[in-house]
C-alpha cells in the first residue's frame, strides 16, 4: 500500500513540475512581408490570366449557343453574356493595373487630384459629455478568441471588440451618411472612380505611440491572406473585390476596386494599419499563438492582458492620450475610462442584474421588456430612466418570400391576393402591442434610395377575394377555402423555423386568412431543415430578413436571374434569390444598382426596383421596428445636444456610437438616494426627431 | 354495463354516418369524417369528385360493427360472472376510485358535447322570422348572410359580433354556446378594462389604489380600436401618448408630465382638436395578451399569450387528452394482448425473436425517438393520429410481458387442457378462456397508461414536437405559462387541470388494483 501512495506522489510531483509551464518556441518565420508580396503578387496575376481565360472560354460557348437557341431562352443568355463581358473587362482592368501590393515611389502619385477632409459635417455627442468613470454590459457568450481573424473570430463579441472601436482610412458620419475622416485626414478620387488615395493623419498612432505607416496597410492585407491563417472568406474578398493596394511613402496609400461604385472611398478605406512590432512572431502557429493577444490599435480602446477574466469577464480601456480625442468627429465619443463586459448566459438574468442595478443599460425593444418587466420600483423612483429613440437604419425586409416558380403563386393575382389576405395589421397589434410598424417595401428606410410613396398592401377581405377571384379561384370549398371549378385549392404553405413567437403569428395569419377563402399551411421547421429547404428552393412562402447593411441597398443577390436559374434552365440552388425571379428589366436594374457612380442614378434604379417589386407583389412585407428602446440607470448620460439628441440617426443599437458617458457624481448621489430611500421624478423619454411617421392612406392632408 | 357500452357505441356510429349523409356537425361524431377530411393520408383519391374518406368510414364500420358485437354479446350471456360482479362492488365500495372515475365519466361526457359547450359558431339564430344552427352545419355561414354588407361581409360570420349588434332588437337573436370562444383559431383583440377616475386622478376600479400602467380611449371597444393610448403614473398621465385614427394609422403623438401637457404633435387629417374630440369611450385599462382572468368580460381565467380564452382552451386540451386515450387505448391494447399472448402460448421461436425485437425496442430512449420522428413528418401529415401512431409503436410492450407471463403460466392449467380436448381453435382458447382469467393485470394497467399517455402528450407539446398549434394542448400552455411566469394563470390553471387529471386516473387505478387483487377473490383461492 504504501509503495502505491508514494508512487501516486511521485506521479503527482512530476506532474506539477513539468505540466504547467509550456515555454513558448520561437516564431518559424518563413517569408515577412517583403518576402511575400513579390509572390502573392504572381499568385494574383495567375488567377486573374486564369479567369480571363475561363470567362473568354464562357463568352464564346455562350455566343454559340445564342446563335442556335430557340427564341424563348434567348433572352436568359443574353443576359448571361452581358454578365460575362462585364466581368471580362474587370480582369482587363486589373491585369492593366499591375501588382496587387504594389510599393511606388512619390513620383507616381498623380498631381491634379481633389484632396477632400470631410470636415464640414455636424459634431457627433454633447460638449457636457465628461470622461471617465466605467460602464458595465452583459454578453451572452465568451469570445472564443481575440484574435481580430482567423478561425473562430467571427464570434458576437467581434463588433464590441474590434468593429466598432477600430478606426477606418474613412468612414461615414452617423447622421448625414457623408465621409468623414478616419486614420486618413484627406482622401481623393481618382477621374475613373476606381482609385481612392488616402494621406495618413500625421498625428495617427497606435495605443503603444508608435506612428502609424503606409505599410503597415500592406501588411494588413499580408497577415489575412498568407497561407499562415485559415481564413477563406477575407483571402476571397481580396481576391475579387480589391484590384490593388499601393503605397507611395511614409504617408500617402491607395486601394484601388474592380468597379468604379458609389461610396468607393468608404469600401477602399475600410482597412486598418497592423502593427509591424505586434506581428514580429506571426508565422504558421499564428492562430494559437494569438489566441490572447490583442494588437495595438487605433481605435478608443485597447485590451490590456489583465482586463481578460477568462470565462467569466472582459475590461476594455481607453487609450491613454488618443490621438484622435481632439479630432471633430471624436473629441464627444468613446467616454468612458473602462467597458466591462460580463458573461450572462440567460437573457432574463441579465435583465434581473439590470434591475438591481448590476449592469448599466438594457435593450428594452421588445414589449414584455418595455411593459410588464419595466413595471419596477427602480423605474417608478427615478433610478433607472428610460428612453424611446426612433432610428433612421434601413428596415431589414422582413416578410414573406414568395417563390414565384411554384404554383399557384407564379400568378400575379393570387400573390397580390395573398398581400390583402394577410392581416398583419392584428398581428401588430395583438402580439406587439401596436408599437411595431408594418414594413411597406423590400429595402425601406434607405433615405436617399427607397421610395416613401409605396404603401403596403393592408388587409382587406373584399379585395383579397377579388384577386383570388380574377385568378381564377371561383368556388368556395367545403371549408370556405376557394377553390378551381376543376378543384384545385388556393392554398400555399408558409416555411418557417418553429418557435412560440412564431406560431403565434402565424396561427394569427392563418386564422384571418381564412376570411378571404385562402388556407395558408403553416410548416414550422427546425431552423436547419428551414435554411436547407429554402436554399434548395422548395419552399412556397417562407418568412425571412435579410439585413442589408446601410448606405447603399442591394437586389441583385435576391432578383438577378443568373441566382434564379441556371444555363440549363433548371432552379439554381443556394443563392439569395429565393423568390427565383428573373426578368431582363430587374437584371439591368439591379445590376444598375450594383455599380451606379451617382446617388441619383442609384436611387432611380433602386426605387424602380421597389416598384416592380410591389407590383409584382412577390414580396409581403410583413411589419418592422423603426425605434430602439433603452433603460439605463441615470449615472449613464445620454447626448442632448445641438447635434445629437440621444444617439446619431443611422444605428441599429445606440450603444455602438459611443456618445454616452457615465457621470461618477450623478452615480454617487443616486447610490445614497438609494440607500436613504430618496426617490427621483420618474424618466420615460421620447426622441422622435427621425421617425417617419407613416403617410395616411388617404391622398393630401387638409390645408388648414 | 356491455350493453350500454355498446349502445352508445351504435348510437355515435349512427350519428356520424347521418351527420355526414345530411351535412349535420353533431357533436364529437362529427370527427371521424372531419379529420378524414383534414388529412390527405386519411382518404383515398377518386377520378373526378370528392376522395373516399376511408378514415371516417372505417371507423364507422367499426364503431357499429363493435358495438353490435356488444349488444348482442350482452344478450348471449347477460349473467355477470359472480367472481367479477363480487370485484365490481368491491370497486364501487372504494369511495375514492369510485368518484373519480364518475367525475372522469362526467368529464367525458363533457368533452363529448364539444361545440355545445365551447365554441365561437352560435347554437341557435334568429333571424329572417326563421332559425338557424350554426354551430351544427357542417359549412361556415358567412356575415352577408346576416345582412352585413360591410368589408367584413365575406368573411366567417361573427356570432359574437352579431350578438352585441342585435342586443336590443327583438326579432333578432343569437344563442350562443356556454364559453363563446373557440379553443384556438379564434384570437381575441386585447382585453380592457374598467377604471375610475374621481378629481382628475384615476384609481383601479373598485379600490382605491392609484393606477400604474398603460390606458386608452378607445373608438370601438369589443374590436380594441384605440384612440389615445396613455402611460399614467400614480393615477396621472405621465408619459408618451399616441393616437391612432379609424384605419389604424398613428397620427398622434404627445408626451405628458403629471397629468400636463407638455407637447404633442399631430399628422394626420383635419384638425388636431377634431381629432381629440372624436367620439371615444371612457378610459380603460389596457391588457395585452396574456390578459389576466376577468369574469366581467366573459373571460373566467383571462387569455393565453397568443390570445386564446384559456377556459376554452383548457377544455380543448381535455378534449384532445380524451381523444387520444379513447383511439390509442383499445388499439394498443389489442396488440399488447395479442403479442403477448401468443408468445406465451406458443413459446419457441416466436417467443424467442418476439422478446428480442421488444427488448431492442424497449432499449431506445422513446422521447427521442419521439422527437426525432416528429419533426421528420411534413407538414401535412403532422395532427394527433400521427403522433399517437408513434406513440403506438413504442407504448404496446408495457403489457406484453405481462400476458406472456400470464398465458405461460395458464396453458399449463387444466382448464385450458380441457378446452383443447374439447376441440377448441387457438384463438377461441386464447380470447375466450385466457383473457378473462388474465382481466385483472389488464385492468389494473389501463389507468396508469392513461395517465401515461397524458403525461406523454403533454410533455412532448411542452418540448415543441408535439400537435401542431392548431390543436389546444396543455403541454404547450405549460410553456407559455412558464415563459410569461409574470401571468401566473397561466401555469397555475394549465398545472391544476393536468394534475387533477393525472389524480383522477391514479385514484381509479388504485381502486382497481385493489379490487381486482387475485388474493381477495380469485379461481384459486
Amino acid at each position: 500500500m504504501r509503495t502505491f501512495h508514494s508512487f501516486i506522489m511521485a506521479c503527482c510531483i512530476a506532474l506539477v513540475i513539468t505540466g504547467c509551464e509550456r515555454s513558448e518556441p520561437p516564431a518559424q518565420k518563413t517569408a515577412d512581408l517583403q518576402g511575400f508580396i513579390p509572390m502573392y503578387n504572381r499568385y494574383i496575376r495567375e488567377w486573374l490570366l486564369d479567369q480571363q481565360k475561363s470567362t473568354a472560354a464562357e463568352i464564346e460557348a455562350t455566343t454559340k449557343e445564342l446563335e442556335s437557341a430557340p427564341d424563348p431562352s434567348k433572352e436568359a443568355l443574353e443576359t448571361t453574356l452581358s454578365g460575362l463581358r462585364q466581368n471580362q473587362s474587370k480582369w482587363e482592368f486589373r491585369l492593366g493595373l499591375g501588382d496587387f501590393l504594389r510599393i511606388a515611389t512619390p513620383a507616381d502619385l498623380p498631381i491634379d487630384l481633389a484632396w477632400q477632409d470631410g470636415m464640414d459635417q455636424p459634431e457627433i455627442g454633447d460638449p457636457k459629455a465628461k470622461k471617465g468613470g466605467s460602464f458595465r454590459r452583459a454578453i451572452s457568450a465568451f469570445p472564443p478568441t481575440i484574435r481580430p481573424f482567423g478561425e473562430n473570430s467571427n464570434h458576437s463579441f467581434r463588433g464590441d471588440l474590434y468593429d466598432s472601436i477600430e478606426m477606418p482610412l474613412v468612414t461615414l458620419h452617423p447622421d448625414t451618411m457623408q465621409l468623414i475622416p478616419g486614420v486618413a485626414s484627406r482622401w481623393a478620387t481618382s477621374p475613373d472612380g476606381r482609385t481612392i488615395y488616402f494621406k495618413i493623419d500625421p498625428e495617427a498612432t497606435y495605443s503603444d505611440g508608435s506612428r502609424v505607416r503606409a505599410i503597415d496597410y500592406l501588411r494588413f492585407v499580408y497577415v489575412r491572406v498568407s497561407d499562415h491563417v485559415n481564413n477563406p472568406f477575407t483571402k476571397q474578398y481580396f481576391r475579387e473585390n480589391v484590384a490593388q493596394v499601393a503605397i507611395y511613402d511614409e504617408s500617402t496609400l491607395s486601394v484601388s476596386l474592380p468597379e468604379a461604385q458609389i461610396y468607393a472611398p468608404l469600401l477602399a478605406g475600410g482597412l486598418n494599419p497592423s502593427h509591424e512590432g505586434f506581428y514580429q512572431e506571426y508565422g504558421p502557429d499564428y492562430s494559437e499563438r494569438y489566441q490572447w493577444r490583442f494588437p495595438p490599435t487605433t481605435g478608443a480602446y485597447e485590451l490590456l492582458p489583465d482586463g481578460i477574466v477568462k470565462g467569466v469577464s472582459i475590461t476594455q480601456s481607453r487609450v491613454k492620450n488618443w490621438w484622435a480625442k481632439d479630432r471633430k468627429y471624436y473629441k464627444y465619443r468613446f467616454n468612458p475610462d473602462q467597458l466591462v463586459h460580463t458573461v450572462v448566459r440567460d437573457d432574463s438574468k441579465a435583465f434581473e442584474l439590470f434591475r438591481v442595478g448590476e449592469l448599466d443599460t438594457a435593450m428594452l425593444t421588445r414589449p414584455e421588456l418595455w411593459y410588464e418587466k419595466s413595471e419596477v420600483e427602480p423605474i417608478f423612483d427615478g433610478y433607472i430612466e428610460r428612453v424611446t429613440f426612433f432610428n433612421r437604419y434601413p428596415k431589414i425586409p422582413r416578410g414573406l418570400y414568395m417563390n414565384v416558380s411554384k404554383a399557384p403563386l407564379n400568378d400575379r393575382l393570387v400573390r397580390v391576393g395573398i398581400h390583402h389576405a394577410m392581416n398583419w395589421e392584428k398581428v401588430i397589434q395583438v402580439m406587439f402591442r401596436g408599437d411595431y410598424q408594418r414594413l411597406n417595401a423590400f429595402n425601406e428606410g434607405y433615405a436617399l434610395f427607397s421610395d416613401p410613396s409605396i404603401v403596403a398592401r393592408p388587409y382587406s377581405i373584399e379585395k383579397a377575394r377579388q384577386y383570388f377571384t380574377e385568378a381564377g379561384f371561383t368556388v368556395p370549398g367545403r371549408d370556405g377555402i376557394l377553390e378551381k371549378p376543376d378543384g384545385t385549392r388556393l392554398s400555399v404553405s408558409v416555411t418557417y423555423p418553429s418557435m412560440p413567437l412564431l406560431d403565434s403569428l402565424f396561427s394569427i395569419l392563418r386564422e384571418e386568412a381564412l376570411a378571404c377563402g385562402f388556407d395558408l399551411r403553416l410548416d414550422a421547421q427546425e431552423d436547419t431543415v428551414v435554411y436547407k429547404k429554402v436554399m434548395l428552393k422548395q419552399h412556397e412562402m417562407t418568412l425571412s430578413s435579410w439585413l442589408i447593411g446601410p448606405p447603399t441597398p442591394d437586389f441583385y443577390q435576391f432578383l438577378h436571374s443568373t441566382n434564379a436559374y441556371d444555363a440549363k434552365g433548371n432552379v439554381k440552388p443556394h443563392t439569395n434569390n429565393i423568390f427565383v425571379w428573373s426578368r431582363k428589366d430587374t437584371d439591368a436594374l439591379s445590376e444598375k444598382v450594383r455599380t451606379a457612380t451617382s446617388t441619383e442614378e442609384l436611387a432611380q434604379a433602386s426605387k424602380a426596383l421597389q416598384n416592380i417589386m410591389h407590383e409584382e407583389g412577390f414580396f409581403a412585407p410583413g411589419y418592422s421596428v423603426d425605434f430602439v428602446r433603452v433603460g439605463s440607470w441615470r449615472w449613464v448620460r445620454w447626448p442632448d445636444s445641438e447635434f445629437t439628441q440621444f444617439s446619431p440617426a443611422v444605428v441599429f443599437d445606440p450603444h455602438e456610437s459611443f456618445v454616452f458617458w457615465v457621470d461618477d457624481s450623478i452615480k454617487q448621489e443616486t447610490l445614497a438616494a438609494r440607500r436613504s430611500g430618496k426617490k427621483f421624478p420618474e424618466v420615460m423619454k421620447l426622441y422622435d426627431q427621425f421617425r417617419t411617421l407613416p403617410a395616411s392612406n388617404t391622398p393630401e392632408p387638409d390645408p388648414e | 354495463m356491455t350493453r350500454t357500452l355498446g349502445i352508445s357505441s351504435i348510437l355515435l356510429g349512427l350519428l356520424a354516418w347521418f351527420g355526414e349523409w345530411k351535412d349535420i356537425a353533431f357533436p364529437t361524431a362529427r370527427w371521424f369524417f372531419s379529420v378524414s377530411r383534414e388529412m390527405s393520408w386519411l382518404q383515398m383519391p377518386v377520378e373526378k369528385g370528392e376522395p373516399f374518406l376511408w378514415f371516417g368510414w372505417l371507423a364507422v364500420a367499426l364503431l357499429l360493427g363493435t358495438g353490435l358485437l356488444l349488444l348482442i354479446r350482452s344478450f348471449q350471456r347477460n349473467r355477470i360472472n359472480p367472481i367479477t360482479r363480487n370485484r365490481i362492488k368491491r370497486f364501487c365500495s372504494i369511495r375514492r376510485g369510485y368518484y373519480a372515475l364518475w367525475i372522469v365519466v362526467s368529464l367525458l361526457v363533457l368533452a363529448a358535447l364539444d361545440q355545445v359547450v365551447v365554441g365561437k359558431r352560435a347554437l341557435a339564430v334568429h333571424h329572417d322570422g326563421k332559425w338557424i344552427f350554426p354551430a351544427f352545419l357542417s359549412t361556415d355561414l358567412f356575415n352577408r348572410d346576416f345582412g352585413i354588407k360591410d368589408a367584413t361581409g365575406d368573411a366567417q360570420a361573427d356570432y359574437r359580433m352579431l350578438k352585441r349588434l342585435w342586443a336590443n332588437q327583438k326579432d333578432k337573436r343569437v344563442i350562443m354556446p356556454l364559453i363563446p370562444y373557440d379553443p384556438t383559431g379564434d384570437t381575441l383583440p386585447p382585453m380592457s378594462g374598467a377604471l375610475e377616475q374621481r378629481n382628475g386622478i384615476v384609481y383601479e376600479s373598485g379600490g382605491k389604489k392609484r393606477f400604474f400602467g398603460l390606458a386608452a380611449t378607445y373608438l370601438n371597444v369589443n374590436e380594441a380600436k384605440m384612440h389615445i393610448r396613455t402611460t399614467y403614473r400614480n393615477g396621472l398621465a405621465n408619459g408618451p401618448a399616441e393616437g391612432w385614427d379609424e384605419n389604424g394609422t398613428p397620427v398622434y403623438l404627445a408626451e405628458y408630465e403629471k397629468g400636463f401637457l407638455k407637447h404633442d404633435h399631430y399628422t394626420g387629417l383635419g384638425s388636431k382638436e377634431n381629432y381629440l374630440s372624436t367620439p371615444a369611450s371612457e378610459l380603460r385599462k389596457i391588457f395585452y395578451h396574456p390578459a389576466p382572468p376577468m369574469p366581467k368580460e366573459g373571460h373566467l381565467l383571462g387569455t393565453t399569450s397568443q390570445g386564446f380564452d384559456l377556459v376554452a382552451y383548457l377544455y380543448g386540451g381535455l378534449q384532445v387528452n380524451f381523444k387520444a386515450a379513447i383511439i390509442y387505448m383499445p388499439l394498443v391494447y389489442l396488440i399488447g394482448i395479442t403479442v403477448g399472448m401468443l408468445m406465451g402460448f406458443y413459446g419457441g421461436w416466436f417467443d424467442l425473436i418476439s422478446q428480442r425485437l421488444m427488448e431492442i425496442l424497449t432499449n431506445v430512449p422513446v422521447l427521442f425517438v419521439v422527437i426525432i420522428l416528429a419533426s421528420m413528418v411534413p407538414d401535412a401529415y403532422k395532427g394527433l393520429p400521427i403522433i399517437l401512431t408513434i406513440l403506438m409503436a413504442f407504448g404496446w410492450m408495457e403489457m406484453t410481458y405481462l400476458m406472456r407471463a400470464s398465458a405461460y403460466r395458464d396453458k399449463q392449467r387444466d382448464y385450458i387442457a380441457a378446452a383443447r380436448v374439447l376441440g377448441a381453435s387457438t384463438p377461441r382458447i386464447l380470447f375466450l378462456h385466457l383473457i378473462p382469467n388474465s382481466l385483472s393485470i389488464i385492468v389494473t394497467l389501463i389507468p396508469f397508461s392513461l395517465s401515461g399517455l397524458v403525461f406523454a402528450l403533454t410533455s412532448l407539446d411542452y418540448l415543441g414536437f408535439g400537435l401542431p398549434p392548431s390543436y389546444a394542448t396543455w403541454g404547450r400552455l405549460l410553456n407559455d405559462g412558464l415563459a410569461n411566469l409574470s401571468a401566473p394563470w397561466l401555469v397555475t390553471s394549465a398545472f391544476f387541470v393536468l394534475v387533477c387529471l393525472l389524480v383522477l386516473f391514479t385514484f381509479i387505478g388504485e381502486a382497481v388494483r385493489e379490487a381486482f387483487d387475485p388474493k381477495k377473490f380469485s379461481y384459486y383461492r
